[in-house]
């Protein structure tokens, strides 16, 4: 019985092999899963793995690769299949975009290959770890013997940009329009701390002109408004630089060091 | 059988090499623009608005009403007209704030209150002010015929042509069912779609509830109501497709199958008819297929209690007038929507008029009637309090639209969940 199910499978297999290319790929990943549902061997369940993970990663579907090398057998390959395989995790996480999974599987990838120094460079300075993705970055091009491009290498890392510090910056929003200023919107800065100044000035000429009720309620709301909005998008602020900064950097290098 | 091994495993390796070239290609033609935070303006902003969505990023608030308020205004100008636009807009205003939206039921998908300046459409009221009015225009009505009719296209594809080499997909049944189970949905659909199967009853079925579980309801409808009633899978494929029906917005022709439906499952079926019948907003059909609940099955019966209480609070309870809610706010700013079952919204509109109120008070003890500072908050406070009133007057109308959407879930819920149960 098992035979004739083998047997079958591998039919199905080679049919799926030798059938259209734009058809190919997708057929191909379900015929290795059949492989590994019909019960294969733990070698030919990670071959058929690894291959599925194959087809996903020239589909563009990055995301279920990486899903697919996680059920990788790691403890039944050699060292050097290992690292390979958790290479290719590491290179289908960064290819979907999650720079923080990709990062996590540094230790495990090593730094065998010059491949591999430039997919760590290139992690770490999507995930904001600048000064670690440049030990990276500088190995990577110094790989064949010292290179000439250090210093211009160095010199993109000098500009990397700043981490904000998400405490700094919501203590320096308590006295606005600090926080703006230090997360570099000046122009926004100007206006919320306009609308600050305005709604304090409306407060305090009214109380001053003996106008209680006025000053107390509208005076009130105003400042609750334009005070905590100036909290709140600070806040937001650091979420966007966070975000946002370490993309445009990471695009740069990546420019750099694949020329 | 080692030989064979080891040919796939050879051709495994082959593939897997070549898969795994073009790294560096792969980095340097990828693009992650698409995670960039990007902030821009509303989609159709003007000038004015635009600057208002710039100005409003610097204010706290809320913000839980889309569109957001200054996009409301002239959508609403368009849509009911200035002096309602006006009052309108103050009265969104009164609610969108921490307490007014604090028992608000924002959309679970984005977070926020999908309401536009229809809620505030006068017709709109006056159609909703009647429960039993079975008028189509409602939100109810707005819904029928959204999705397809079950099977009222012809069902193209369905049945494909096979090679002699075909093989049934009853043989591939467990690998479907292990690729479902493990969240391989799409190899599933791959392997269904893509595989030379002999045309059967059961493919069609594989076919649909694949396509269910990956939410893909139109075509997953087209699929489950095309199996036979000759088919093992029938009964499943049929509440299945009735539930997917009513998730698409199709109320009748799912009533109309389930009618003539003689099968095993009587029970359910008068389940699923009572809940077509409050979609549909037909109490006599409801009394009439609530006749089958037994409420000693432990799969239905939370389900049919749960029915039976949204036909009391739909249609045993008195409804509300709008007109005493305008009534009660004009007494008191807030009033009426404490009346209309909205307590923060009152809360809410009683502080912020109240507070107008204050301002233009001591002005007007200080200042006298006829100084700008008097008139100025005056004039804001006389829109706020219209503005309260007229929005007592519609959150009947709106709360009733909340309450028939609540309730509409609830009753899409109570459809569709127990299959699971009954059909495990």
């Amino acid at each position: 019985m098992h035979r004739k199910r083998l047997f079958c499978t591998i039919s199905i297999f080679l049919c799926a092999l030798f059938s259209s290319r734009a058809q190919n790929l997708d057929s191909l990943a379900v015929g290795y899963e059949r492989i590994v549902f019909e019960g294969a061997g733990l070698a030919e369940t990670n071959d058929a793995l690894l291959a599925k993970a194959g087809c996903y990663k020239q589909l563009g579907r990055y995301r279920d690769a990486s899903a697919t090398l996680a059920r990788v057998r790691l403890f039944a390959l050699s060292p050097e299949e290992r690292t390979a395989v958790q290479y290719q995790q590491e290179l289908c996480w960064f290819l979907a975009g999650d720079f923080k999974q990709a990062a996590s599987l540094i230790e495990e990838v090593g730094d065998g290959s010059s491949d591999a120094l430039l997919l760590h460079a290139l992690a770490l300075a999507y995930n904001g770890q600048y000064d670690e993705s440049e030990i990276y970055a500088a190995r990577f091009i110094s790989w064949d013997g010292p290179s000439e491009r250090l210093p211009e290498l160095l010199a993109l890392y000098a500009s990397h940009p700043r981490v904000p510090d998400a405490t700094t910056s919501m203590v320096l929003s308590f006295f606005p329009p600090l926080g703006h200023f230090y997360n570099g919107e000046i122009g926004e800065g100007l206006l919320s701390g306009s609308l600050n100044l305005a709604a304090l000035a409306f407060t305090v000429a009214n109380f001053v002109s003996g106008y209680w009720v006025t000053g107390l309620i509208g005076g009130g709301i105003a400042l609750n408004y334009t005070y905590m909005g100036n909290l709140q998008r600070t806040s937001a602020l650091v979420e966007k630089h966070r975000v946002n900064d370490p993309i445009a950097f990471g695009d740069k290098l990546r420019s750099f060091l694949l020329q | 059988m080692k030989r064979l091994a080891i040919v796939a495993a050879v051709l495994l390796a082959g593939t897997s090499a070549f898969a795994q070239t073009g790294g560096r290609e792969l980095l340097r033609d990828a693009d992650f623009s698409g995670q960039i935070i990007k902030e821009t303006p509303p989609a159709g902003a003007n000038c004015a608005e635009t600057a208002l969505w710039s100005l409003r990023r610097q204010l706290t608030g809320r913000d839980l009403y889309e569109p957001a308020n200054y996009m409301f205004v002239r959508q609403a100008i368009h849509e009911i007209g200035f002096i309602p636009a006006v009052f309108a807009t103050s009265d969104r205003i009164l609610r969108d704030t921490k307490i007014g939206t604090v028992s608000a039921i924002p959309n679970p998908v984005d977070g926020r209150i999908h309401e536009g300046p229809e809620a505030y459409s006068l017709k709109r009221a006056a159609g909703r002010s009647s429960a039993a009015d079975p008028d189509p225009s409602g939100a109810f009505g707005s819904r029928k015929g959204r999705g397809p009719a079950c099977g009222e296209a012809p069902l193209r594809g369905l049945v494909q042509g096979s090679s002699p080499a075909a093989h049934w997909v009853s043989q591939d049944y467990d690998f479907v069912q292990y690729l479902i189970d493990n969240d391989l949905k799409k190899d599933a659909r791959q392997l269904l779609f893509g595989g030379d199967f002999q045309p059967s009853d059961t493919l069609t079925f594989l076919r649909g509830w694949t396509l269910y579980q990956l939410k893909e309801l139109e075509q997953a409808n087209k699929y489950l109501g095309a199996v036979s009633s000759a088919s093992a899978f029938y009964d499943k494929a049929f509440f299945y497709s009735n539930a997917v029906s009513a998730h698409l917005g199709d109320y009748v022709s799912p009533a109309a199958r389930l009618e003539a439906y003689s099968g095993p499952y009587a029970e359910l079926k008068g389940v699923q008819l009572a809940g077509f019948a409050l979609l549909r907003d037909d109490p006599d059909a409801f009394k009439s297929a609530a006749g089958a609940f037994r409420y000693n099955d432990f799969k239905l019966a939370t389900a049919e209690h749960e029915l039976d209480d949204i036909f009391e609070l739909r249609y045993d309870k008195p409804q509300k007038s709008p007109l005493l809610a305008a009534a009660a706010s004009a007494l008191i700013p807030g009033l009426g929507k404490i009346y209309a079952g909205q307590l923060g919204e009152g809360i809410s509109t009683f502080l912020i008029t109240g507070a107008m109120g204050g301002i233009t008070a001591e002005h007007w003890i200080k200042d006298g009637p006829k100084d700008w500072k008097t008139i100025v908050p005056a004039v804001l406070t006389g829109i706020l309090y219209i503005g309260n009133i007229y929005g007592s007057y519609m959150s009947v109308s709106i709360y009733n639209s909340h309450l028939y959407d609540a309730q509409e879930t609830a009753v899409l819920y109570n459809i569709h969940i127990p299959l699971r149960s009954v059909f495990q």
